[in-house]
C-alpha cells in the first residue's frame, strides 16, 4: 500500500510565535511537480497583524535602543546558524526553487557571509561632526529607518532575503520579511533555527509572512505602520510599489529590478575565456538572473567563432536532477514561468536566428519538470528578445562593428544593472566601464559578487544600492544635531 | 648674516637672504603660537574664503614668481608657470575640503551615550621645503595645514627662497603670523625650529638623508614628523608598449626639471624584443632637447641647482662606466656653456641593478635602460629597491599593468601616464620614502589629532565601581 509522504506546514512566524492563516498554498518541488510541503497564503489581516508586531517592536521594543555591538551579536549567531545547518538549507533551496545542489551550496555560504559581515559592519556606522560657521557642535546620528517590508524574490531565496535582512537589522530597524510565495521554505527554516537559538532577538523584530504579491506583498507596500520598503523583482511590479507608495505614506523604497545586461567581447579577447564567460553568464541558475548576460554582445570578427565555439559547448550543460552534483542546469522554478520562456522562445523563432536549444529536453526522468534547454539566437537590438526580459536560459547574440557601436547597443535599453567587457586592452576597458550605464560594470569577468561591494541598478533596473555599506545606508535615517554652545540670548527683537 | 641666493644658468648673484638664527627661530615661534590661539577657532567658512583669497593673490602674480623660480632654480620658465598655478590650486582645493568633516559619530557601547570624534590641530607646524619644488610643495604643506587651523613656518632651501618670500604678500590676508617664513640654512634655523619645544609637527620634503635626521630629532621629543623623502622610481616598457610614445614618455619622465624630481622615472625596464627600438627612439630624441636658460621659451632643460649637486650625478655616471655600462648619448657637464650647471641629458646601456647610479637616488637627467625578459623580471627589479614613491608603466595589457600594480611597492602607480598629480589624490612614499600621505583628505588628516568625545546623558552610579565587593555580588 502506497501511502502518502507526510509534508510540512508552515505558518507565519509573528512576535516570534507561529501564527496561523485562513488560508494555505501548497509548495511544489520544480523537478517533479510534486507538493513537498504547505505555506500559509496570507491574506491582508495576516499582513497587518505581522505589520504591527514589527511596529510595537521598534516603538517600543528594546530593540531601537539596543547598542550595535548587542545587534552585531545577533547577526553573527545567525551566521553561524546558516553554516551549522548549510547542508540542509542548500537541498531544501534546491529542492523548492530548482538550482542546481552546487549553486545552492554557494549561496548558502553566501547567505552566511552577508550576515556576517553586517554583523562586523553594526560598529561601524558613523555620522560626522561638522565644522558650522558658528559658536556650536553639529554631528549627524545615523539613526534606523523604522518598520522594514523585505520583499524577496524566488531565484536565490535564501541569500537575497539575507542581503535585505542583515544590513535592516544592523542598522536597528523591526522586519516583516515576504519571502516569493512559490520558494519560502528556506526562509521559513531559518526563522525556526533563529527562534529555536536566538533568545537575544525581541519578539516583533523579525517576521517572517508568506504569500503572493497582488494580496500580501501589497499589503506590506500600502501600509501606514511600514516606514521603507526593500523589494527585489520585476520592473513592472517595482513600478507598482512605487504607485503604491506615492498613493499611501511615502515611505523609503529600494528597489532591484530586471536587467537586460549587455556582455560585450571584442575580437581581442581570449576565445576559450570568452567562451566559458559568455555561457556562465547567461546560464548559471537557468538563466534565472537578475544580473544575466542575457545580450552577447560579439564584435564581428570575433562573432562566429565565438557563437559557433558556445554551440559546441552546450552538451557539457547538462540538465538534470538539481540534487546531483553532475547536474549543470536545473528545471525552471514554476510551471507558469517555464511557458512564458516558452513563449518568448516561440517568438524569438519568428523573429530571429534559433542556434541552439529551444526546446524540452527529451529525457523521460526529466518529462514532470519544468525543464528548457539552453538556447541561443542570433538577433540585432531590435528584436522583442533582445529588448524585454526573459529570465531564463535563453540568449540573444548580437553582432557589432566597433566600440562606438557597442556602446550605443549597449546602452540602448530601458535597463542599467550590469554589464561586462571582454578585452586585452585596457584602454578600451576604461573607456568602456566609463560609458557604460550600468551599476555594475565587470571587465574580463561576468558575474562575481561581493557583499562587500555594492550591488543595483542604473535606470529602471532600480532604486539604490544593497551590500557594502551602501546597503545599510538605504535603512538609516540621517538626523542633523545642532548644539549651541553660548548662552547669551540672540538678541534679534 | 646673509646668504647669496645664485642663478644656477649664469651663476650669477641675484639676492641675498638672511641666514637665519636661533634667535630668529625663537621669535617665529612665539608670533606662531599667540596666532594659534586666535587662528584655530576662526570658522571652517572664513579660513576657506582666505584660502581662496591666498590662490587668487598667488595667480595675480604668475608671472613674477615663475620668472623668480626660474632665476632661482633653474627650471625652464613654462614649468614653473605651471607650478604656480597648481601651487593656487591646492590654496582653492584644501579651502574647500576644510569645511567637509571635522570627525565622525560614532556607535556607542551602551544605552544613554553619544559618542563622536574632532578633529583639532597640532598647533605649530614647521614647513621644510626642497628647492626642486618650491612653491607647489610649500603648498602641499601649508594650505592643508592651514585648512586645519594650524600655523606654519615656511622654511623654504636656501637655493631657493626668493618666490616664496614673494609670496609672503598673498599670506597677509591672513591674520598675523598664521605664516610666517624664515630663511637660513637647515643645519642652523632648520634644527632650532625642529628642537624647538613649542612646534608641533614637522612636515618635510627633502632626502633620506635630511629624513632621518629630522625624524631623529623628533623622535626624541615624541614630535610627530611627515617626512616625504627621496624616490627612486622605475619605469617598465613592456613589448606591446607604443615605442614613439613610450620613448618620448620616459625623456619627459627622466628630463624633467633636469631630472631633479622625487617622482621623476630613474630606472628603465624595457622589455627584451622592444629594447634596440626604444632605445634607438629615446637617444635619437635625447638629442634633439634643448639645453639651456630655463627663461629663453624653447628651453627643454635647465640647469642643474648647484656644482656639488652636478659633481653628484657626473661621479656616478663615470662609476657606472667603469663598471661596465656604456653612454649612448651625454654623459658629461656640457662644453657648450661658459658659465652654468648644465649637465647633458644622458641616455646609458649596459647598465646593471648593482651599480650606485640604480641603487640610489640619481637626481639629474639620466636615462639609465635595464633590459628585462619579461614582466615577473620588470617587477622583480623594479621591487629590488629601499625606495618606494612612484612606479611606471607602459602597456595596454591588463593583466602585466595590473599585476604589476598590485605587486609594485609604490605609492602612487602611473599606468601610461608618467608622473601627473592630482589634489584630491594622495601623494607619497612607502619603505623609506617616508611615513605620510600630502595631497587628498589624507593629506590634511596628517594635520589634524581626533579627540574622542564620550558623553552619557544619565548620572548613575555604574555597578562596575568602587565597592568590589558589591560588583562581585558579595
Amino acid at each position: 500500500m502506497k501511502t502518502k509522504p507526510q509534508i510540512k506546514t508552515y505558518r507565519n512566524y509573528i512576535e516570534n510565535a507561529w501564527t496561523p492563516s485562513k488560508k494555505a498554498r501548497e509548495i511544489l518541488n520544480p523537478f517533479n511537480g510534486e507538493p513537498i510541503a504547505v505555506a500559509a497564503e496570507s491574506g491582508k489581516k495576516d499582513i497587518d497583524d505581522a505589520v504591527a508586531a514589527a511596529r510595537i517592536a521598534f516603538d517600543r521594543g528594546p530593540w531601537r535602543e539596543s547598542t550595535a555591538q548587542q545587534r552585531g551579536r545577533v547577526l553573527f549567531a545567525m551566521a553561524d546558524l546558516v553554516r551549522k545547518n548549510a547542508s540542509m538549507l542548500a537541498e531544501l533551496e534546491t529542492r523548492n526553487c530548482g538550482k542546481p545542489i552546487v549553486e545552492s551550496e554557494f549561496d548558502i555560504n553566501d547567505t552566511a557571509s552577508c550576515f556576517e559581515y553586517y554583523g562586523g559592519l553594526a560598529t561601524k556606522i558613523h555620522g560626522e561632526t561638522l565644522p558650522v560657521p558658528d559658536n556650536a557642535i553639529n554631528m549627524t546620528l545615523r539613526e534606523p529607518v523604522g518598520v522594514a517590508g523585505l520583499i524577496v524574490p524566488w531565484n536565490y531565496p535564501l541569500m537575497l532575503a539575507a542581503w535585505k535582512l542583515a544590513p535592516a537589522l544592523a542598522a536597528g530597524c523591526t522586519v516583516v520579511l515576504k519571502p516569493a510565495e512559490q520558494t519560502p521554505l528556506t526562509t521559513l527554516e531559518f526563522a525556526r533555527l533563529v527562534q529555536e537559538n536566538i533568545s537575544d532577538l525581541p519578539p516583533g523584530v523579525l517576521n517572517v509572512v508568506t504569500g503572493d504579491g497582488p494580496i500580501a506583498g501589497r499589503a506590506i507596500v500600502e501600509s501606514m505602520a511600514v516606514d521603507k520598503i526593500a523589494f527585489t523583482g520585476g520592473t513592472d511590479t517595482g513600478r507598482e510599489v512605487l504607485k503604491t507608495v506615492a498613493d499611501s505614506n511615502l515611505k523609503k523604497v529600494s528597489l532591484e529590478l530586471g536587467g537586460k545586461s549587455p556582455n560585450i567581447f571584442f575580437a581581442d579577447a581570449d576565445l576559450d575565456a570568452a567562451t566559458d564567460g559568455a555561457l556562465f553568464g547567461i546560464f548559471i541558475n537557468q538563466g534565472e538572473v537578475c544580473s544575466a548576460g542575457s545580450r552577447i554582445l560579439v564584435q564581428q570578427d570575433l562573432f562566429k567563432k565565438l557563437v559557433g565555439r558556445m554551440k559546441e559547448m552546450m552538451p557539457k550543460i547538462r540538465l538534470g536532477n538539481p540534487m546531483e552534483r553532475e547536474t549543470k542546469m536545473g528545471p525552471l522554478v514554476s510551471k507558469g514561468h517555464l511557458e512564458k520562456v516558452q513563449r518568448y522562445i516561440e517568438l524569438g523563432r519568428k523573429e530571429a536566428k534559433l542556434v541552439a536549444g529551444g526546446g524540452r529536453p527529451s529525457s523521460k526522468t526529466l518529462k514532470n519538470g519544468y525543464f528548457i534547454e539552453p538556447t541561443i539566437f542570433e538577433t540585432d537590438n531590435t528584436t522583442r528578445i533582445a529588448r524585454e526580459e526573459i529570465f531564463g536560459p535563453v540568449v540573444a547574440c548580437i553582432p557589432f562593428k566597433n566600440e562606438d557601436e557597442a556602446i550605443e547597443i549597449a546602452n540602448d535599453t530601458p535597463y542599467g544593472l550590469a554589464a561586462a567587457v571582454w578585452s586585452r586592452d585596457i584602454f578600451r576597458c576604461l573607456r568602456m566601464v566609463k560609458a557604460l550605464r550600468a551599476g555594475i560594470v565587470w571587465v574580463n569577468t561576468m558575474q562575481p559578487c561581493y557583499v562587500e561591494a555594492p550591488w543595483g541598478g542604473y535606470k529602471q533596473s532600480g532604486h539604490g544600492r544593497e551590500l557594502s555599506l551602501h546597503g545599510v545606508e538605504e535603512f538609516l535615517e540621517t538626523k542633523q544635531v545642532h548644539i549651541n554652545l553660548s548662552e547669551r540670548p540672540i538678541g534679534w527683537y | 648674516m646673509l646668504i647669496p641666493v645664485i642663478n644656477p644658468a649664469t651663476e650669477e648673484v641675484i639676492d641675498h637672504v638672511p641666514r637665519g638664527t636661533a634667535e630668529d627661530s625663537e621669535r617665529a615661534v612665539q608670533a606662531a603660537r599667540s596666532a594659534f590661539r586666535t587662528w584655530r577657532w576662526i570658522p571652517a567658512l572664513e579660513k576657506a574664503s582666505m584660502l581662496h583669497a591666498i590662490a587668487a593673490r598667488i595667480r595675480e602674480k604668475q608671472e613674477r614668481l615663475a620668472t623668480l623660480m626660474t632665476q632661482e632654480g633653474g627650471k625652464p620658465f613654462c614649468e614653473n608657470r605651471d607650478e604656480v598655478e597648481w601651487t593656487a590650486a591646492c590654496f582653492d582645493y584644501y579651502a574647500e575640503i576644510g569645511r567637509n568633516a571635522r570627525g565622525s559619530s560614532l556607535p556607542p557601547v551602551f544605552e544613554h551615550q553619544v559618542n563622536f570624534t574632532i578633529k583639532e590641530p597640532y598647533g605649530v607646524v614647521v614647513a621644510i621645503v626642497p628647492w626642486n619644488y618650491p612653491l607647489l610643495l610649500m603648498s602641499w604643506k601649508v594650505a592643508p595645514a592651514l585648512a586645519a587651523g594650524n600655523t606654519v613656518i615656511i622654511k623654504p632651501s636656501e637655493e631657493t627662497p626668493l618666490a616664496t618670500l614673494a609670496l609672503a604678500e598673498a599670506f597677509t590676508v591672513l591674520p598675523k603670523a598664521v605664516v610666517s617664513i624664515v630663511t637660513g640654512y637647515g643645519e642652523e634655523i632648520g634644527e632650532a625650529l625642529i628642537k624647538h619645544p613649542e612646534t608641533d609637527l614637522i612636515a618635510l620634503t627633502g632626502s633620506t638623508e635630511t629624513g632621518k635626521r629630522v625624524g631623529q630629532l623628533c623622535a626624541a621629543q615624541i614630535k610627530k614628523a611627515h617626512l616625504e623623502l627621496g624616490g627612486n622610481d622605475p619605469f617598465i616598457v613592456c613589448s606591446d608598449a607604443d615605442p614613439e610614445i613610450a620613448a618620448r614618455a620616459a625623456c619627459w619622465a627622466a628630463y624633467l626639471n633636469a631630472g631633479q624630481v622625487c617622482t621623476g622615472a630613474k630606472r628603465f625596464y624595457v622589455f627584451e624584443s622592444i629594447a634596440e627600438d626604444f632605445k634607438r627612439r629615446v637617444v635619437d630624441f635625447t638629442r634633439s632637447l634643448k639645453l639651456g636658460n630655463g627663461m629663453e621659451l624653447d628651453t627643454d632643460i635647465g640647469p642643474i641647482i648647484n656644482l656639488r649637486q652636478l659633481q653628484d650625478i657626473d661621479t656616478r655616471v663615470q662609476e657606472a662606466v667603469n663598471g661596465g655600462a656604456h653612454i649612448l648619448t651625454g654623459g658629461r657637464r656640457s662644453p657648450r656653456f661658459e658659465k652654468g650647471f648644465f649637465y647633458e641629458p644622458t641616455v646609458m646601456a649596459n647598465v646593471h641593478q648593482d651599480m650606485r647610479l640604480v641603487r640610489t637616488e640619481t637626481f639629474g637627467p639620466i636615462l639609465p635602460i635595464i633590459r628585462v625578459s619579461d614582466i615577473d623580471e620588470a617587477i622583480e627589479l623594479a621591487n629590488d629597491s629601499t625606495y618606494g614613491l612612484g612606479a611606471n608603466i607602459y602597456t595596454n595589457n591588463m593583466e602585466w599593468a595590473m599585476k604589476a600594480m598590485e605587486r609594485i611597492t609604490a605609492g602612487t602607480f602611473w599606468i601610461n601616464d608618467p608622473l601627473t598629480d592630482n589634489d584630491a589624490g594622495p601623494f607619497g612614499g612607502m619603505r623609506q620614502t617616508g611615513h605620510s600621505r600630502e595631497l587628498g583628505e589624507e593629506g590634511l588628516d596628517e594635520f589634524r589629532e581626533t579627540k574622542h568625545v564620550h558623553l552619557d546623558y544619565k548620572q548613575e552610579l555604574k555597578p562596575y565601581w568602587y565597592p568590589y565587593s558589591k560588583y562581585n555580588g558579595m
